[in-house]
């Protein structure tokens, strides 16, 4: 009997279009659009120079060379790429650069003197740079002007100092696999993919409840038990619901080739995790109560939208400063435990945190097949 | 009237979505605007976060404390080395730095080659590296002046005058100060006005359109031309009175209202909202079962907001992504809201509204011709 | 005596205030096609529901197969087949499948469930349409789709909901053949409709009810013979004085009479010779008509007089 409800439950399943459409269509189509956004972000942050403007208000020939040889020898990443990408103009043509963002990030002026100075037309993460570089350079000028002042017999001994660099800072990196923070969005749009695989188990309670569907009344008159036509559904739409997010992961991952980090097979039974945490969350609604099954949909794209809004869909941050002031709210928001079990597997491979996150997937999803099996469990009903 | 009346009966069935869309909105603005602005446009020096764990207690690890806590944000408090990862992760702090014991001593013998300052930042972000330039500026000119023969309190103090002067900064931009809080606010109100309208706009029209209801009121006696002026007038009431609620809200969150800017964005916001209400009017002229009218709201929303910076800084996003953007009218809403914000007038941000309306104009005319062809073929 | 399928005693249902059922009871037995007649909202799928133990009810006992029938009975279910009022099938499977399935509920058998939905699909003669998508059947097709998931597995109890509602008369004829036939072979059946020449052509036991109560019950005959009706004379007359119509009613035997729209309806009680009697009159004071003739009590009649009687009752 067994297997061959469900035989007949998953036909429904893999036929239910619609529900195939949005659960598949959503990570692929968002998750397409997401690459294009974030995809180079990462890689731009670190290899794209600059874009500065240089314009001489001096003819000192010494000046210009030194501040020509000091620009151009900045550089990022032990030397393979170029700090700032310099273009020598006038003022007038680089203020017209500069107006339009996308051509220049702001214009170094060097002064007679020598000091540089440095026009931007807003603050950002590229004028900063900029803005250490003229600032740097200027303070090296004033120390060797001062020197010069109170302790000539020192000024060579500053000047050589100057020109060994050396580094007072040891460097280390952030542990795990893919540091891209942009890679929360991707983690959201799992957790939202997950989340709504609920609006397929829906459908169990409805369609073994006499009284929501007709359909369930005729179940109910069956000499079936109501627990095989729970059992059966919810098995059937679990596997709809893994292989369809399985699907949308594989695109991200083989496709748009986003490197979510760690392990793949683990990646891959973590999101199957995560859609037994939507589709338990879906069986839990849909044997609440007999209101409408529209009214429920309502209920579990709230649920899904608000968690993921918390979690950090539509700002990346979020999760962070939720985190920060009031953690409790990411320990219970479903989609954010399922984005944190991906982020743990990157960061920190499959330790104790991770493991953390897997239990509180296992338990959450027990909690709402528990309930909805105590909720099923009526027998009769006082209108139908 | 009738039909008008009918309109708003509809609507209230999506009252549950309404809400929703209404309190993710508030919510997201309400946790924006408490966390202050944004720490991507801040005037001056962007001020990061900090961890600094001092092991010397010296002179010198004072010294370099002070110097950057003038600038940046050193968080207090013992963290575990995974809530470390987790704020460098998501940027909430840019370095987390070790000063190890006898790092003073050596630094004033100038002999650091062992004993070096450890900085662990997030190699995706780029705030970590701006950090150890500052550290790295900070030490070059004390360990400069000291070996000018100047102490280490000269040193120091000759290296701050000359750190914290900048002067040879200049923003050309006319408005240099910028109070963040009514853009961080109303840049991410058109999240709110996509999906309001969409979720309250969209199914209604769809539910008239539908092929039964609309043959039944298509042999009526309802003229066609009034029932299609009755359900414009009701969508643009709709629009109208989501749009001021939600105008109402993000002034009041902001603080602020009535100044020469809070209208320039106001006529933005206005003229985003007609337009979402011309792409949804268009929207309902192709046959779409109104069963998919809540994933299209998530979909139309939720890319619109991300491919016009709505989310992101449009300074973040890629370039694909920008040439895509530029053709929704979100872009040209945040492209308005970042000359408002750099100080320019009603002149320098007509051009932004203009194409906004274009793109529902041009949208509207796309939807009514399909409309009208699939009357046709239904004919 | 004959094997009691279904009894039904004292049964009380309330929704809040409203009295569904009264103390209503019923007995059908074996081999009986059992019609169940009565006004919309008199109680009939209340009635279904709760011997289904759909429904839970407050008062009374009803027994199916002689045995207390509860939810958790599924030895009783399994010889139980329903067809509901409302089209109980899945969108998502075409017309095989979906009487697959729902056979499939009740027969293991891979073999023997193939035989009877191939059985079931010639029975409501949908051989035509197997590979068809519910969306893609008309009203009548999809109403005989869902008799067919009904009666797959060939239950020894039928219970069939108004499954004619909204149909054309081609498939309402062959629905109705087929429930002469299913009952040939054996199967019981509750039939319950407000046609009441349905009713009248299929039924061999009917019972009416009203406001959730038993109002009256026999065969077709005996329900006509209960009422006070036994003849109607219809006259269509162009033209016709009120004090010939009150005439008329003064006449023997004759308890009612309407004139409206041409045609004057004289109901009788009793009398051999009504018509004559009319046709008398009409000579006696030279009266034009274009026809009359004589009709006995449909069940038409028995109901309106007897749900009528009832109303009238309630209202005093």
């Amino acid at each position: 009997m067994f297997m061959n409800l469900l035989g007949k439950q998953l036909k429904l399943g893999f036929r239910d279009k619609s529900n195939i459409f949005w659960t598949l269509m959503f990570p692929v189509l968002l998750g397409t659009l997401f690459y294009i956004a974030f995809g180079s972000i990462y890689d731009t942050f670190l290899q794209e120079p600059v874009k500065t403007a240089v314009v001489f208000e001096t003819d000192n020939p010494e000046v210009i060379s030194n501040t020509k040889s000091f620009l151009e020898g900045l550089s990022l990443n032990d030397g393979s790429t170029k700090l700032l990408d310099i273009s020598y103009l006038e003022y007038s043509e680089a203020e017209a650069l500069l107006k339009d963002d996308e051509k220049v990030n702001g214009i170094i002026k060097v002064a007679d003197t020598g000091r540089l100075s440095l026009d931007i037309y807003s603050n950002g993460v590229r004028s900063t740079i900029q803005q250490n570089v003229v600032t740097s350079y200027n303070q090296s000028l004033e120390l060797i002007e001062r020197t010069a002042k109170d302790h000539p017999e020192n000024l060579a001994d500053v000047i050589a100092g100057l020109q060994k660099d050396t580094s007072h800072i040891a460097a280390k990196s952030l542990v795990g696999d893919n540091k891209d923070p942009f890679l929360t969005y991707f983690y959201s749009l799992l957790s939202m993919t997950a989340l709504f695989a609920s609006l397929s188990s829906l459908k169990i309670g409805n369609r073994s409840q006499a009284n929501m569907s007709a359909v369930g009344a005729r179940a109910n008159v069956s000499p079936v038990r109501r627990m095989m036509f729970q059992a059966t559904g919810f098995v059937s739409s679990y596997i709809v619901q893994t292989v369809v997010l399985e699907i949308a992961l594989l695109y991200m991952m083989f496709v748009l080739k986003i490197n979510f980090g760690g392990d793949k097979p683990l990646i891959l039974a973590t999101a199957a995790l995560a859609s037994l945490v939507g589709v338990s969350l879906g069986f839990f609604i849909g044997n609440i109560g007999s209101f409408r099954i529209e009214k429920k949909e309502g209920i579990l794209v709230a649920v899904t939208l608000v968690g993921c809004s918390l979690s950090g869909l539509m700002y990346g941050d979020m999760k962070a400063i939720i985190t920060e002031h009031c953690p409790i709210v990411n320990k219970l928001n479903p989609a954010a435990v399922i984005s944190d079990a991906f982020y743990c597997l990157n960061m920190f491979g499959p330790g104790e945190r991770y493991l953390q996150t897997v239990i509180f997937m296992l338990g959450i999803s027990s909690v709402f097949i528990i309930l909805g099996l105590v909720l099923g469990r009526k027998v009769s009903y006082d209108s139908v | 009237m009738i039909v008008f009346k009918t309109f708003f009966k509809v609507l209230k069935e999506y009252k549950v979505s309404l809400i929703m869309y209404l309190s993710i909105t508030i919510a997201v603005i309400c946790i924006l605007s408490s966390v202050g602005s944004g720490g991507n446009t801040a005037y001056s020096s962007i001020s990061q976060g900090l961890v600094i764990v001092d092991n010397d207690r010296s002179e010198v690890s004072k010294g370099l404390i002070s110097y950057l806590g003038n600038v940046n944000t050193i968080l207090e408090g013992d963290y575990t080395s995974d809530q470390i990862t987790d704020m460098l992760y998501y940027t909430r702090i840019s370095n987390y730095l070790v000063i190890p014991e006898g790092f003073g001593a050596a630094f004033l013998e100038g002999k650091t080659s062992n004993l070096k300052v450890e900085s662990t930042k997030n190699a995706g972000a780029r705030m970590g590296y701006s950090v150890e330039t500052e550290m790295e500026s900070y030490f070059r000119l004390t360990s400069g002046y000291l070996k000018g023969g100047y102490s280490f309190a000269e040193a120091d103090s000759f290296a701050r005058e000359s750190l914290a002067n900048t002067d040879d900064v200049q923003i050309v931009a006319e408005n240099k100060v910028a109070d963040e809080k009514v853009f961080v606010v109303f840049q991410y109100l058109p999240y709110g006005i996509l999906t309001l309208l969409l979720s309250a706009i969209f199914p209604v029209l769809l539910r008239f359109g539908s092929s039964l209801l609309s043959k039944r009121t298509g042999i009526s006696s309802y003229p066609a031309y009034k029932k299609q002026t009755m359900l414009t007038l009701a969508s643009a009431t709709t629009t109208g009175i989501f749009t001021v609620f939600l105008i109402i809200i993000a002034s009041s969150l902001s603080g602020e209202a009535f100044s020469d800017r809070w209208w320039l964005i106001i006529i933005d916001v206005l003229v985003l909202a007609v337009t979402v209400a011309m792409t949804i009017v268009a929207l309902s002229n192709f046959r779409i079962k109104p069963e998919a009218a809540s994933g299209i709201t998530n979909l139309v929303s939720l890319s619109f907001c991300f491919l016009g910076g709505i989310f992101v800084p449009l300074e973040y996003i890629g370039n694909t992504a920008k040439a895509i953007g530029q053709f929704l009218p979100t872009y040209w809403y945040s492209e308005a809201m970042q000359r408002i914000k750099n100080g320019s007038g009603f002149g320098d941000i007509v051009n932004c509204l203009l194409i906004q309306l274009m793109f529902g104009i041009m949208i509207l005319v796309i939807g009514l011709l399909v409309g009208k062809h699939n009357v046709k073929k239904a004919e | 005596m004959a094997e009691k399928i279904v009894e039904v005693k004292n049964l009380v249902k309330r929704y809040k205030e409203l009295i569904a059922l009264d103390n209503f009871n019923m007995e059908i037995e074996k081999g009986e096609v059992f019609g169940l007649l009565g006004p919309n909202g008199s109680g009939k799928t209340t009635t279904i529901n709760c011997i289904l133990s759909l429904l839970n009810y407050n008062n009374g006992e009803i027994k199916v197969f002689g045995e207390k029938m509860k939810n958790d009975r599924y030895d009783i279910k399994k010889k139980i087949g329903i067809v509901m009022q409302n089209v109980a099938v899945f969108d998502e499977l075409n017309v095989y499948e979906n009487i697959d399935y729902f056979c499939g509920l009740y027969i293991q058998d891979k073999q023997t469930r193939k035989q009877y939905v191939e059985d079931a699909i010639k029975f409501v003669g949908l051989e035509n349409f197997t590979k068809f998508k519910p969306k893609k059947l008309s009203g009548g097709l999809l109403r005989r789709l869902n008799i067919a998931c009904g009666i797959a597995h060939k239950p020894e109890l039928i219970i069939m909901d108004e499954p004619t509602v909204a149909v054309d008369p081609q498939s309402r004829n062959k629905i109705l053949e087929g429930i002469t036939e299913l009952n040939k072979n054996g199967a019981t059946i509750i039939y319950t409709s407000h046609y009441m020449e349905e009713v009248e052509q299929i039924c061999t036991h009917i019972l009416i009810m009203d406001k959730g109560k038993n109002v009256a019950e026999g065969t077709s005959d005996e329900l006509k013979r209960s009422i006070k009706n036994t003849e109607n004379v219809i006259v269509d007359i162009k033209k016709l004085d009120d004090r010939h119509v009150e005439a008329i009613g003064k006449l023997n035997h004759v308890y009612d009479v309407k004139y409206m729209s041409d045609r004057l309806m004289i109901k009788c009680a009793g009398g051999r010779h009504n018509i004559s009697h009319v046709i008398d009159y009409f000579a006696q004071n030279s009266i034009d008509y274009d026809r009359i003739y004589s009709e006995l009590p449909t069940l038409n009649d028995v109901f309106l007089e007897i749900t009528g009687t009832s109303l009238r009752d309630q209202e005093a």
